[in-house]
C-alpha cells in the first residue's frame, strides 16, 4: 500500500515536471523578441501554482527548479537559463508569500507571480548587460505579466477545481 | 449550521476582497506611473551609444545617417544603421539574429541588445564618457 502511494506520488511529480517542460517549449516559440532576448511569458507558473496549492511549497519550488535546469540543458543557453532562474524563483517566492497570507485568490496570486516573473528577468538583464536601458520595457513587461498571470491563474483555478478529489 | 457557514464564508470573502482591491489598485497605479514614465520621460534622444561588454566603444549622433560595424565579443559583429533619426541592426553574426528583430529605436533609453556579442545599442541624450572631458576644458578656459 505504501509502495503504491509512493509510486503514485512519483508519477504525479514526474508528470508535473513533464507538463512544465512542454509549457516551457511552447513559451519558447513566442519569445518577446521585440523587448529583450530571453524574456518569457511565464506560462510554467501554471504548474507551479498547481503544485503550490495541491502539494506543498517545497515541492513547487523543486519542480520549478528542475524544470528550469532541464530546459536550460536541452533547448536553452546560458543567458536564457539565468533569466528563467531569476524569473522563476522570484515569482515562486512571491506566490508562496501571498498564498501564506491567505488573503488573495488564486488569480491574484498568479498575477503577482506573472509580474514578478518579468521583473526578475529585467533585473538580471540589467546585471548581465551592465545597463539600465532595459528599464524602458518595464511598462510593457508589467502589462504582459498581468495578462499572462491572469490567464494562468484562471486556467489553474479551473484545473485545481477538477483536481479537488485527486490526490497528488 | 449550514447558514452560519455561509455567513462566515461571506465575511471571509469580503475580507479577502478588500485586500484584493488594494492589490489591484497598487498594480494599476504602478502601471500608470510606468506608462507616464515611458511616454514622457523618454523622448527622442540625441545620440546612439554602443557598448560592448559594458564599455562604451562608440557614440554616433542620431541626426546623421550612416552605417557602422560594431565588433562584439567572441569575434562577432553587428551592423548598425542610423536612418531618419532611427537606429537599427541591419545584419549580425549571431545565430539567432534577435538584435535584428528588435527593430528600430529612437526614444531615450530604448535599446537593442545582442547577448551573444554582448553588444548594447542605446539611445542617450549625452555623449557619455567623453562629455566629462569637455566640461573640464570649458572650466579651464
Amino acid at each position: 500500500m505504501q509502495l503504491q502511494n509512493k509510486s503514485r506520488k512519483l508519477a504525479a511529480r514526474g508528470m508535473l515536471i513533464a507538463l512544465a517542460f512542454v509549457l516551457s517549449w511552447i513559451e519558447s516559440q513566442f519569445v518577446f523578441v521585440s523587448i529583450a532576448p530571453g524574456m518569457k511569458l511565464g506560462l510554467t507558473n501554471l504548474v507551479v501554482l498547481i503544485a503550490l496549492y495541491k502539494i506543498n511549497e517545497k515541492e513547487a519550488v523543486v519542480i520549478n527548479v528542475l524544470r528550469i535546469l532541464l530546459v536550460g540543458m536541452t533547448f536553452g543557453n546560458m543567458f536564457s537559463f539565468i533569466y528563467s532562474l531569476a524569473g522563476g524563483l522570484l515569482s515562486a517566492a512571491v506566490m508562496i508569500l501571498m498564498k501564506r497570507g491567505k488573503r488573495f485568490s488564486k488569480v491574484t496570486v498568479s498575477v503577482a507571480g506573472g509580474i514578478m516573473h518579468n521583473v526578475g528577468q529585467i533585473i538580471v538583464a540589467m546585471i548581465v548587460m551592465k545597463t539600465t536601458a532595459v528599464l524602458y520595457y518595464v511598462f510593457v513587461l508589467w502589462i504582459s505579466g498581468i495578462v499572462a498571470g491572469a490567464l494562468v491563474g484562471m486556467l489553474s483555478a479551473g484545473i485545481l477545481k477538477h483536481l479537488e478529489k485527486v490526490e497528488l | 449550521m449550514k447558514k452560519q457557514d455561509h455567513i462566515r464564508q461571506d465575511v471571509n470573502n469580503s475580507k479577502k476582497n478588500s485586500y484584493e482591491i488594494i492589490f489591484w489598485i497598487v498594480i494599476m497605479a504602478v502601471c500608470v506611473v510606468l506608462f507616464v514614465l515611458s511616454r514622457f520621460m523618454y523622448k527622442t534622444g540625441k545620440y546612439v551609444q554602443v557598448r560592448v561588454d559594458g564599455k562604451i566603444v562608440a557614440t554616433y549622433p542620431l541626426e546623421v545617417d550612416g552605417e557602422y560595424t560594431i565588433k562584439g565579443s567572441n569575434e562577432g559583429y553587428n551592423t548598425l544603421v542610423i536612418e531618419d533619426e532611427q537606429a537599427y541592426i541591419l545584419e549580425a553574426s549571431c545565430p539567432d539574429g534577435l538584435c535584428i528583430k528588435q527593430g528600430r529605436i529612437h526614444r531615450r533609453s530604448q535599446s537593442i541588445i545582442c547577448l551573444p556579442n554582448k553588444v548594447v545599442v542605446e539611445i542617450t541624450d549625452d555623449k557619455g564618457e567623453s562629455d566629462e572631458q569637455e566640461d573640464v576644458d570649458a572650466v579651464a578656459k
